[in-house]
């Protein structure tokens, strides 16, 4: 009898403990989740006229992943970016900064402007590689040119400085709520409802509702509960392959003579979404009188509720809505068919 | 009689709270203390297996998520398997042969919370949810209804799922609650802390076990109280004519 509830009492402690190491262990960063961080430190940036100023960007890795191929591009604004070097790796838990050689031509009127960047970077998970794009601006103030100017010369392209130091606390309160919870169950199977585990509990609780609604995590829960992706509860299959049109489908979208306005919804994380946008995409390059745009229901829900894409209450993504008739094709079961029905349609 | 009234009435609740979303109120930011699908056309609340593996998939560190669980595991544990799921009142209403559960099996219902933990990380999607017998009962068919879904492959594994589960339940009482329920194995581990408990008068027992005959999950409570798979549903409470069993609700901390 006692050895049996020994091996009970082994068999619960060890599978909850392999199950919040698992748990904890895998918790840093998946999926497609943006894992840097850009933020100028040199804002707003004073360039005298017919010269140039670098302007400083931290770039911060708080993943366990790294990032390759980090580029900067000139989205618009008033002044010329030198062409730099991409960076090839930024470690995990690291962070560099990167100089941005910005130059103002002769012309360049006195006042205030503002620059808008383009970031691109890649990482991998496995097998899985997620490019990530992200835009930051920096406030330029043009002040009228100094006496000798400089004209023209560019000064080194990059420069990585030495890492800031870390802030210890992101992992240490995870762990400490992480191993609290963890001490707690284990105690309370082994003691049963002591009152000092009853407090270990009401802590955990207390730090984790505390902080997670700090964090605005309560919200999270709500959107994720709020916007249904077809392939998510299986109620399609997300393909992983690209859509293939066939070529009749290909003739009859060619043939559409009317000016088609499209809106596609989708969100980050819809894994039914990439394969919808890819045969969309390939549809307005077969005929370009239809065009679409693309919403995030995630940022913007009210677009979705404007055009009836919530559906008893679900937002319901993908999907490609025509704006003259206002009719809508959810999901990618069948798509090609129904998009093209949707197409030809006289509004 | 005693427990069973309460019992139903919280379940009751139960149903009503899952299916609030038919007043058109949408989702809130409630996790469900139960297994009851966020696709669900009238759920509005937020399922906490589906939620846990999205933040997976996200790579959010799962405070929130934390928080909710443990205040639901500190106040009854499993109670709310016995006392609020909606699919575990379906269990219950199919609880037709309680036969003894086989505890040693009954762990497989963590294999299952750490599989579909591991199989987000891994495939970086909801891997779970596409084999859930509940979005088979509470998103598949009303979307079919709706016309969002079609009857397609997907569609037919989960009414496989469904159709094998069901005849689990039928064969053996709350089959789905006993040994696959990863929110099951989720509340479980707080069975013996939580606020909401079964007593035992250990002077009054006439060691009959009566009350396990009664008991849908299978256990002797007279020998076996305490236990991670009880669902602290009263009947065997009911059941014991020495009045040797109680349902405790109690803040204090105990031996
Ligand atoms: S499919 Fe199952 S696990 Fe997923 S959200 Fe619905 S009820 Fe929860
Ligand atoms: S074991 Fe799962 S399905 Fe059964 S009552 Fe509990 S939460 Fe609901
Ligand atoms: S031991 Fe009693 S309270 Fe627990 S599940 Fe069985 S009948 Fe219900």
């Amino acid at each position: 009898m006692r050895r049996a509830k020994l091996r009970q009492e082994i068999w619960v402690h060890g599978l909850s403990l392999v199950f919040f190491m698992v748990a904890f262990s895998s918790l840093p960063a998946f999926g497609q989740t943006p894992i840097l961080e850009f933020s100028f430190e040199t804002e707003p940036l004073a360039i005298p006229q017919a010269d140039f100023a670098s302007a400083w960007l931290r770039v911060t890795n708080s993943s366990v992943y790294e990032a390759d191929d980090i580029e900067i591009a000139l989205l618009s604004g008033p002044v010329e970016l030198s062409p730099i070097e991409p960076i090839e790796v930024l470690d995990p838990f690291s962070d560099m900064l990167l100089e941005v050689p910005l130059s103002l031509g002769e012309d360049g009127a006195e006042g205030e402007g503002e620059a808008l960047f383009e970031l691109a970077y890649t990482y991998c998970i496995d097998d899985v590689c997620f490019q990530l794009i992200e835009e930051i601006s920096l406030k330029i103030e043009m002040t009228p040119a100094v006496v000798e100017p400089t004209n023209g010369q560019i000064p080194d392209p990059v420069q990585i400085l030495p890492a800031k130091e870390r802030n210890a606390w992101e992992l240490v309160f995870p762990m400490a709520v992480g191993l609290a919870l963890i001490a707690a169950l284990i105690a309370g199977r082994t003691f049963g409802r002591r009152w000092w585990v009853l407090v270990l509990l009401l802590v955990v609780l207390v730090a984790g509702l505390g902080y997670g609604m700090l964090l605005k995590q309560d919200q999270q829960a709500q959107s994720i509960g709020a916007v249904l992706c077809t392939s998510c509860v299986g109620i399609e299959r997300a393909p992983r392959e690209d859509p293939e049109l066939s070529s009749e489908a290909r003739t009859r979208i060619a043939a559409i003579s009317q000016e088609v306005e499209l809106l596609f919804f989708t969100a980050t994380w819809c894994q039914a979404c990439p394969y919808a946008k890819a045969m969309v995409q390939q549809v307005i390059e077969i005929n370009p009188r239809i065009s679409y745009r693309s919403i995030d229901v995630d940022e913007d829900r009210d677009a979705a509720k404007h055009y009836g894409i919530v559906q008893s209450g679900r937002t319901i993504v993908p999907a490609i809505l025509r704006v003259d008739t206002g009719e809508v094709v959810f999901g990618i079961e069948n798509l090609e068919e129904r998009l093209i029905a949707l197409l030809e349609e006289s509004p | 009689m005693r427990v069973a009234k309460p019992r139903r009435l919280g379940q009751s609740l139960g149903l009503l709270l899952g299916f609030f979303g038919v007043t058109g109120i949408g989702m809130t930011h409630i996790i469900f203390p139960g297994l009851h699908c966020y696709a669900c056309p009238w759920a509005i609340t937020v399922c906490p297996i589906g939620l846990a593996q999205n933040l997976i998939i996200f790579g959010t560190v799962p405070y929130f998520w934390i928080g909710m669980i443990v205040a639901y595991g500190l106040a009854a544990g499993r109670g709310f398997c016995g006392w609020f799921c909606p699919f575990g009142t379906l269990n219950d209403l199919l609880s037709f042969r309680k036969v003894k559960i086989l505890d040693a099996v009954s762990y497989s219902k963590f294999i299952v919370l750490a599989g579909t933990l591991i199989a987000a990380w891994i495939f970086v999607d909801t891997m779970f949810c596409k084999i859930c017998p509940v979005a088979s009962i509470e998103a598949s068919i009303p979307y079919l209804i709706m016309g969002v879904a079609k009857v397609n492959q997907p569609f037919l594994v989960h009414m496989g799922i469904l159709a094998g589960t069901l005849v689990g339940m039928i064969l053996i009482a709350r089959f789905w609650c006993r040994y696959l329920c990863p929110m099951g194995a989720l509340l479980s581990l707080f069975n013996r802390v939580s606020f909401l408990r079964l007593k035992l008068d250990k002077n009054r027992c006439s060691g009959c076990a009566a009350c396990a005959t009664d008991c849908p999950m299978g256990i002797e409570p007279h020998t076996q109280y305490d236990n991670h798979n009880c669902t602290k549903c009263g009947r065997c409470v009911d059941g014991c004519h020495m009045g040797a069993l109680s349902m405790d609700f109690s803040l204090k901390g105990s031996e």
